[in-house]
């Protein structure tokens, strides 16, 4: 039997980043609607609480603290680069949320905008949160991280097309697992671009005979065509083409597939994970050196920090929903939980600030902590 | 009026002129009280039912709630409009006119797009080379979340249309549209075309039954004689009458 009570202090992990030298912040609770579903999608409309500035701006509550505090940070709103943050974000619960059945959930969590110390920053985070999970909760804490980095080392050496390699990056995004992802690029093997074309007219567009709009209106039969909705006639025509040779299929064959799986079932913990990858990129001479480099410097340093290795896991799939990290992802969950709740989840993103309009990259690393799953997850451990 | 079985019909257009034709045919003649601006009415011959004109959106809100025992419309706005379709209205009846899909309909300029296959490779590619969201126009935000949600899409933004949402895309509201059509033909006018594998609804008019209102004796029995004299199978109407009296919420 556990002999740990229940003792989680939300405001004690609070103070815990305080003293580690994070400013207390509260970033702005409603933020412009049209950025927060430009970030996130269309699917997430209707978890959202909308509402409106009185000049009629569409607005919604902060679903989460990231992209209210990064407007801020941006707009010099606040003044520090380390941040911390305390206070309620909402969102309905998804279908399979179970800990808690309202909309406003309390997240505490940290910020680190423009540090050039890419590792430290990470790893000092992944540890001091730890640290104080460790401290608070009464149950065992496991960690899993992947860097989305890697990955995308993988996709850029196999030089798909680029439509083929979005279509990769969007299945892992959807958080699938490594046979879901097989089924669905099979299905992609399998795809086939049915139109059927006078030759000739490609010939033509080939010998430079047809301009784009041309070739659009030739194959249409429509000789007025004016609407082209945001893409260049040019864009449309080459990846037509592309198409129509089975470009898009033919480089996704089997080996490409199969390199692509072995990847990401790649997973364990962090030395054996490190064995894997040298194994992996000395055998089919893909060059993965930076990533790698960043994983053997991850484990020196957590190791530094006094994580303890072996409670971290290796999962090349682990993604989340939102597609702004670039590079590290981690979560850490209860070791023996019931659910799969993660009570912590954290990364790099480094585009985020580029995407909300800053001229220059800002490197930024965070984590935010779930109030509500760690007291669900310390209940359970009780019981 | 209360007790009476009360009707929603289409107040007009279409789909109101084919309602009473089909309701005519069969020896039920609706009848507006004092003329084409009263929006109340009766079928001729049949006691205890009342009938009210209604838009056909106004109708699937009613059936909602439950201010109206049957309802005439479209199965695209009781998809639209009700949360919960199935726990809220009953369809009983298919009448075989108002046929219309709810289709995607894409630029027909875009040459690279005929499957939804190919439109999720759009959509991302958009989002990459624009950093912003393909917008869809549309009045079926719900139907539209719903079906991208199953297909596994969330790289675009809805865009509200109210009317003419077929011009969307030629004055920049948005790139593509979703929307309702019969022939093709006004879209083809505004230079687009649907998708193979695109149809998101394939909608007709139906009768409605609502689950949220107080069904007794007298109402089922006169929908069972509106359902007769339409030629409906008399085991399918027992059915409908079964799936009512199991379905209806305690009230």
């Amino acid at each position: 039997m556990n002999e740990k009570k229940i003792n989680i202090s939300p405001d004690a992990i609070r103070e815990f980043y305080i003293k580690k030298g994070y400013d207390f912040c509260n970033p702005n609770m409603t933020i412009p609607a049209n950025i927060v579903m430009n970030f996130m999608g269309e699917d997430v409309r209707n978890r959202l609480l909308f509402t409106e500035s009185p000049d009629g701006e569409d607005l919604c509550l902060r679903p989460d603290f990231t992209l209210p505090l990064a407007l801020n940070y941006l707009n010099k709103e606040v003044l520090a680069d380390k941040f911390v943050y305390d206070g309620y974000a909402f969102r309905f619960p998804s279908n399979n949320e179970n800990t808690r059945i309202c909309p406003e959930f309390r997240q505490i969590g940290v910020e680190d905008f423009g540090s050039l110390e890419k590792i430290k920053t990470e790893v000092k985070i992944i540890s001091q949160t730890y640290e104080i999970l460790s401290k608070v909760c009464n149950f065992d804490i496991e960690i899993n991280l992947s860097d989305i980095s890697l990955f995308y080392q993988l996709l850029s050496h196999l030089k798909l097309d680029s439509y083929l390699s979005n279509k990769i990056k969007r299945l892992y995004w959807q958080g699938l697992n490594t046979n879901e992802i097989k089924k669905s690029l099979q299905k992609v093997i399998n795809r086939k671009f049915d139109i059927e074309i006078d030759t000739e007219i490609i010939a033509n567009y080939k010998k430079g005979k047809l301009t784009s709009s041309q070739f659009i209106k030739e194959l249409t039969g429509d000789s007025d065509l004016s609407i082209y909705s945001n893409r260049s006639p040019d864009h449309i025509v080459s990846n037509f083409i592309n198409k129509y040779n089975s470009n898009y299929v033919g480089e996704l064959n089997i080996a490409n597939l199969d390199i692509i799986l072995e990847f990401l079932s790649l997973g364990g913990d962090l030395q054996s994970t490190l064995t894997k990858l040298q194994k992996f990129q000395d055998g089919y001479k893909i060059n993965l050196s930076n990533g790698i480099k960043d994983l053997e410097d991850r484990i020196e340093s957590l190791v530094k920090y006094k994580v303890p290795l072996d409670i971290i896991n290796f999962r090349a799939t682990l993604s989340r929903k939102v597609e702004y990290y670039t590079g590290l992802i981690f979560e850490m969950s209860n070791k023996n939980s019931q659910t799969s709740n993660q009570v912590a989840i954290g990364g790099r993103y480094d585009k985020i600030f580029k995407e909300l309009g800053s001229k220059d990259p800002v490197p930024a690393v965070g984590c935010s902590i779930y109030v509500e799953r760690l007291l669900y997850e310390e209940v359970s451990n009780e019981k | 009026m209360r007790n009476n079985l009360i009707i929603g019909i289409p107040n007009k257009g279409r789909l109101q002129q084919d309602t009473q034709k089909i309701f005519y045919s069969s020896d039920m003649e609706i009848k507006r009280g004092k003329g084409e601006r009263e929006y109340t009415g009766k079928i001729l011959g049949i006691e205890e039912v009342d009938i009210i004109f209604l838009s056909p959106k106004e109708i699937s809100l009613e059936l909602l709630k439950g201010t109206i025992d049957l309802g005439i419309t479209g199965l695209d706005l009781i998809h639209e409009n009700i949360y919960n379709t199935q726990e809220n209205v009953l369809k009983i009846h298919d009448l075989g006119f108002g046929f219309a899909d709810v289709v995607i309909a894409v630029p027909e300029s875009w040459i690279d797009v005929i499957s939804l296959e190919d439109l999720e490779d759009i959509i991302y590619d958009f989002r990459l080379t624009y950093k912003k969201r393909l917008r869809i126009a549309t009045k079926y935000p719900k139907i539209s979340r719903e079906f991208f949600e199953i297909n596994g899409f969330s790289d675009y933004l809805l865009v509200d249309s109210h009317g003419a949402t077929e011009g969307a895309p030629a004055y920049g509201l948005s790139e593509i549209i979703i929307d309702i059509t019969s022939t093709g033909s006004t879209l083809k006018a505004n230079q687009l075309k649907r998708l193979k594998t695109g149809t998101i609804l394939e909608s007709q008019a139906c009768i409605f039954a609502s689950l949220n209102t107080k069904w007794n004796n007298l109402k089922l029995n006169k929908l069972k004689q509106i359902l007769g004299l339409l030629k409906v199978d008399l085991v399918y109407i027992s059915q409908k009458e079964n799936e009512i009296l199991n379905k209806k919420k305690p009230l």
